[in-house]
């Protein structure tokens, strides 16, 4: 396994060690070792830009939605400014959860333990989320409690992203637009409506939530580039026919005739740790429906939004499967979900999927998507199921005492990554076999479970190591006369905006 | 305006007091007690704010003939 520095963070196991990039051999223990998941919620997920809800869960002042960041639960709120908030969903008294509920609209969060209250649109306090009283304060404490100091906690940053609201525990991370980088084109996918209307989505109401005994990783790890899986994983559901087209067409809709429009699929690989299944130059039309209507509205809103990309001087690509490093995964296409992976432990997950819509499509549109969304994902979902089978197994054979011996292979396409026009970044050789999206992703997560510095972490992911050895190969191999990789030119387009 | 108050409501969190003292206080027991229980104009929107206040709507304004 490959030799590491000594980290700089708190002398924890370095797991580094376990994730062996350049040979692509990665430990099965990273996936049930108690040290490591307790050490990913120290220094991984308190540090790392978290998925938290939409803002169209919380339209109007004194709207709540009850998220996690990992080990933590929290509160989305909106003031009465329509300024969003992530606060702690703990009393600072004795811990218990402010508020009990998934959703819902209120001035005060009240403990149900002693009753301290906290104000939250902004009416009563100048600070949503601050203590606004407590029971028997008089005697309690006479006049000595501060109550500026025992508000809720809150998240240090918090971005709304086109509705995708995201949250930051540490106020020395990143900001969100630097930690997303180029990546942030899968997230204008998913955020905007199927013609290109900016931001133009909004959530089914209700979140699915339900728990797997699968390390979180695996999650991630599925969506963030595994194309390889599909053909076995999901053949029933192919032969079944739950997509856009019926039975005899794809889960996802892809058009048997693209029309030449699409130059052919390369994953993108981020050395930030996110990854997508696809590229931007991968322009794939919308499906072809069975029912005319429904086929009418996506043939408009694609043309709509060709037009109005192209005059942009962007390409049409960048519907995923992705993820967000660590544990945002989505879909921008055919579903439009989002996935957050919530640890529980080493071997227990909480899973939850949002489905976004367009906020102007018609009822029957609605309808069928609300279908299709509950036929493909979700804890009834066929291809939900079928993932979460291989998910739940592969954990319990990372346990095994004999197996934990023998690390996983991800050496796919080791070392024959191609360049990317986006920053800090590299394509797979391949559109469905190349690992090389997993590889970053852990990589990543090594450095931060390491409890690296901000500056080591900033400095690390400044320049794609992966994307110059390329680059340096490519112009040995041709001064050489041999031009060894065979250039998959993959165009990504102006990273303007 | 009148202020209301429930006792069985109160916990005595005394946010009115702090607010209004002139109307609000709290009696032995930390529960609210009103002083005067009438409101003219020029007190409506200190009173107001006292009752808003309060984490568990144990005060409220009502108008007088109510």
């Amino acid at each position: 396994m490959t030799t590491v520095e000594e980290p700089t963070g708190t002398g924890a196991p370095q797991v580094r060690n376990l994730v062996d990039v350049k040979n692509g051999e990665i430990s099965r223990e990273i996936f049930i070792d108690e040290q490591i998941f307790k050490n990913e919620m120290e220094n991984l997920f308190p540090r790392a830009w978290l998925f938290v809800g939409h803002a169209t869960q919380v339209p109007e002042p004194g709207d709540f939605f009850s998220s996690w960041m990992g080990a933590d639960p929290v509160l989305l709120t909106r003031d009465d400014k329509g300024e969003l908030h992530v606060l702690l969903n703990s009393c600072r008294h004795r811990g218990m959860r402010v508020c009990r509920y998934d959703e819902g609209n209120t001035m005060q969060f009240t403990c149900p333990y002693h009753a301290w209250s906290y104000s939250i649109d902004g009416s009563l306090v100048d600070t949503p989320g601050a203590l606004h009283g407590v029971p028997q304060q008089k005697a309690a404490y006479g006049t000595n409690l501060e109550r500026e100091k025992w508000g809720l906690v809150r998240a240090a940053k918090v971005h709304n992203y086109k509705g995708l609201v995201f949250a930051n525990w540490d106020p020395e991370a990143p900001s969100f637009d630097e930690y997303v980088g180029d990546f942030h084109w899968w997230l204008d996918n998913l955020a905007d409506a199927f013609d290109g209307t900016e931001g133009g989505t909004e959530v089914f109401r209700g979140v699915h939530k339900w728990r797997i005994r699968s390390n979180w990783k695996f999650v991630s790890e599925n969506f963030l580039g595994d194309t390889y899986h599909g053909a076995s994983t999901h053949a029933s559901v192919e032969a079944v026919g739950i997509g856009p087209g019926g039975k005899g067409k794809r889960r996802h809709g892809e058009r048997q005739d693209q029309g030449g429009f699409s130059k052919g699929r390369m994953k993108t690989s981020f050395r930030r740790g996110h990854g997508a299944s696809d590229n931007l130059a991968y322009e794939i039309p919308y499906p072809e429906f069975a029912e005319a209507d429904l086929d009418e509205y996506f043939v408009a809103a694609w043309e709509k939004r060709k037009q109005k990309l192209e005059a942009e001087g962007r390409l049409l690509g960048g519907r995923g499967p992705a993820t967000l490093f660590p544990n945002m995964s989505f879909a921008a296409g055919f579903p439009r979900t989002i996935l957050v992976a919530h640890p529980i432990s080493p071997t227990e997950t909480e899973v939850w999927r949002w489905y976004l819509v367009d906020k102007d499509a018609p009822e029957n549109v609605r309808d069928w998507l609300r279908r299709y969304y509950m036929r493909y994902a979700g804890p009834a979902g066929m291809t939900e199921q079928d993932d979460m089978e291989n998910w739940d197994y592969a954990t319990e054979a990372s346990r095994g005492v004999i197996a934990r011996r023998y690390p996983y292979n991800y050496q796919q396409g080791l070392g024959q990554e191609t360049p990317s026009d986006l920053d800090g970044s590299v394509h797979s050789h391949h559109a469905i076999a190349g690992e090389v999206n997993a590889r970053a992703f852990y990589r990543r997560w090594a450095e931060f479970v390491d409890n690296l510095s901000w500056p080591e972490l900033n400095k690390l992911a400044e320049v794609d190591d992966r994307a110059m050895e390329r680059a340096a190969e490519t112009t040995t191999d041709v001064a050489d006369g041999v031009k060894v990789l065979d250039a998959v030119d993959v165009v990504d387009g102006p990273p303007a905006k | 305006m009148q202020i209301k108050a429930d006792v069985g409501k109160c916990q005595g969190y005394g946010n009115c007091v702090d607010l209004d003292p002139e109307h609000f206080d709290l009696d032995d027991d930390g529960l609210v007690v009103l002083l005067r229980t009438s409101v003219d104009e020029a007190e409506l929107e200190k009173s107001g704010a006292a009752v808003r206040s309060c984490p568990v709507q144990a005060v409220w304004l009502a108008d007088d003939d109510a």
